[in-house]
């Protein structure tokens, strides 16, 4: 079964077998991509990694910034310890970004469902508000490049805090439940998605699966809560999950993050506080003492984990990247077993996958 | 609830869109009109002037369809919107502000830009490039370069209208592809320009490069590239 979402063009398909419409077995074929992440990763300093990270996932790239940073934060220890204002600000561009990817995910599994368009269109909206966020601060829309070690690149543009306040307190609520009555009473969608794909708890730990997949079978498992990074132990939210583990569930666990993840938005940007945004100066030369350190963040479509060795030297010894969208691939068979073939392409439109992470 | 309402509910949401977009437009006059024409019938089919297509801006207030009708109009530019890089020469003297020190290339993660550091005639070493390419094809517009050159002499382009008709030698970007005068920086990024850092480094470069120069001028007589964008600048 050939290139089938957007997304795949050329470098995902699906060996299928089948009895009559019926899957009895499927084998997800990737890695046509080539773009050796992880060797150039190894090449490259540690600064210059950043802007390579943003082309893993190229929807969530200020979470794949935040996860590297961390990890070489880790290594690094009190030298680049983050000021308040640029923790705030990391959880904010990533809190954005979840509600980006998000959006996004949710329109294109009704795309890869039938529903040509229009959900994508609507869902598109509010990603393009918070892209120009984006645009603003950061410089790129897609490719933000935006995190350092130790804080962020530039401080927040005049204005921008205001203009994000008001997408946030008084927007994205209102387009979430407007999403929420359009889609998720929908009796097409109801039909197409409920009991469809389903994977039991058991299942979705033993395929490690993350994020929505995992926390759609009902296992409350969140890394912002389970082990707090940056200063998300501040904010009040909660874990979102499913009951039944089905296609369902994973559009509406993904609708409900967002919902959450605007819970902590309003109380960042209420408590954003004035002050510096890196440690020290800036500089090209980052010096990483020997050692390993893994860290992960909860990105919008998984755990993301970095794994980084460094041996004293400017770059890094060894650099592996956990990918969400690739482990989760491993649960396709098990979810796709039983269903015709016109589930298997609303099934892999749920796990979100971008092929940039899958292929690194 | 009974069968297909939540089919008709999702499409009174469409519809909702469908009218607030044209309450929208009617409320804001735009409504029998080609966006970015003017308010005469005959308008409709008439384009805006190059570089005088109206802005639009998107923000937490706007209703109905999100369309931006470009090229007739355009989306706004942000300050900090980085497409390639550029290098600044000073508008007064017509010196080019890098010194070839190299660091924008060690930084860069792509490693598409090079250059050659300018040499008097006895062959010492005069701190300016004699020649400096970057390759846009490689480039990956992190913006990198511009945030750790120490001379502030790399800034980052927000011209975004690259197409062409070749891809070989016109894109690699030499010297004089790559120019442009403090006065095109100063308007393209206004908030940069009067930020106290830029203004402060602004005065110390000045004098360093003074004083640099005037070694090297002192030295040989004329310095190679110093003279080159004065004469025959890229962009203004």
């Amino acid at each position: 079964m050939g290139p089938q979402h957007p997304s795949t063009h050329g470098v995902f398909r699906m060996n299928i077998r089948v009895d009559g419409e019926t899957i009895v077995g499927l084998k997800p074929v990737m890695g046509y991509m080539h773009r050796n992440h992880e060797k150039i990763g190894e090449r490259n300093t540690f600064l210059m990694n950043f802007p390579f990270t943003d082309r893993l996932d190229y929807l969530t790239s200020m979470g794949n910034n935040f996860g590297y940073a961390l990890a070489v934060e880790q290594l690094m220890g009190d030298d680049a310890k983050p000021p308040e204002r640029a923790e705030y600000i990391r959880v904010i561009m990533a809190e954005l970004t979840r509600i980006a990817s998000h959006m996004w995910s949710i329109g294109f599994l009704l795309n890869d469902l039938g529903a040509f368009f229009t959900p994508a269109l609507y869902a598109i909206e509010e990603r393009e508000l918070i892209l120009d966020l984006f645009e603003w601060a950061a410089g790129s829309r897609m490719m933000c490049n935006y995190f350092r070690f130790g804080g962020v690149a530039f401080d927040l543009p005049k204005g921008w805090i205001e203009r994000c306040r008001g997408i946030v307190n008084d927007r994205l609520d209102k387009r979430i439940d407007e999403l929420d009555r359009y889609l998720s009473e929908n009796e097409i969608l109801l039909d197409r998605s409920k009991g469809v794909g389903v994977l039991t708890p058991e299942q979705a730990i033993n395929f490690s699966t993350a994020g929505p997949v995992l926390r759609a079978s009902n296992v409350a498992y969140d890394i912002r809560r389970a082990a707090p990074y940056s200063i998300y132990d501040r904010f009040d939210f909660s874990v979102i999950t499913g009951k039944n583990g089905d296609l369902y569930d994973r559009y509406y666990v993904r609708l409900l993050e967002m919902r959450e993840s605007v819970r902590i938005l309003k109380q960042a940007v209420r408590d954003i506080p004035d002050g510096p945004i890196l440690p020290g100066k800036k500089s090209y030369q980052i010096k990483v003492p020997a050692g390993e350190a893994y860290a992960r963040v909860e990105n919008p479509k998984g755990e993301l984990g970095y794994y980084v060795v460094a041996d004293g030297s400017p770059t890094a010894y060894r650099y592996h990247v956990r990918s969400p969208s690739f482990i989760n691939l491993t649960a396709l068979e098990q979810m796709c077993m039983g269903h015709t073939i016109a589930d298997v392409v609303g099934i892999l439109g749920s796990l979100d996958i971008v092929l940039g992470e899958v292929d690194r | 609830m009974g069968m297909g309402q939540g089919v008709i509910r999702g499409h009174l949401i469409t519809l909702r869109r469908f009218l607030l977009t044209f309450w929208r437009d009617a409320r804001t006059g735009g409504a029998f009109k080609r966006r970015g024409g003017g308010h005469q019938v005959l308008d409709f089919f008439r384009k805006p002037g190059r570089g005088n297509e109206p802005t639009v801006l998107q923000d937490s207030k706007t209703d109905g369809l999100f369309t931006v009708e470009y090229p007739d109009e355009r989306l706004p530019v942000y300050e900090r919107f980085r497409v390639l890089p550029v290098l600044v020469y000073d508008t007064e003297d017509g010196n080019v502000r890098c010194t070839s020190c190299n660091i924008c290339a060690k930084v860069c993660p792509p490693q598409c830009i090079w250059m050659t550091q300018a040499k008097s005639p006895k062959g010492t070493v005069v701190p300016l490039p004699e020649d400096f390419y970057i390759d846009m094809d490689v480039c990956m517009n992190c913006g990198l370069c511009s945030e750790y050159c120490p001379f502030d002499a790399i800034k980052m382009d927000q011209n975004f209208e690259l197409s062409n008709y070749e891809r070989h030698q016109t894109h690699i970007y030499s010297l004089q592809d790559l120019l442009v005068s403090s006065e095109y920086y100063s308007k393209t990024h206004p908030d940069a320009w009067q930020s106290s850092e830029e203004t402060v480094e602004r005065g110390k470069v000045a004098k360093k490069k003074d004083q640099r120069l005037q070694k090297a001028l002192g030295a040989t007589k004329p310095a190679p590239a110093a003279a080159k964008p004065a004469a025959q600048p890229a962009k203004v």
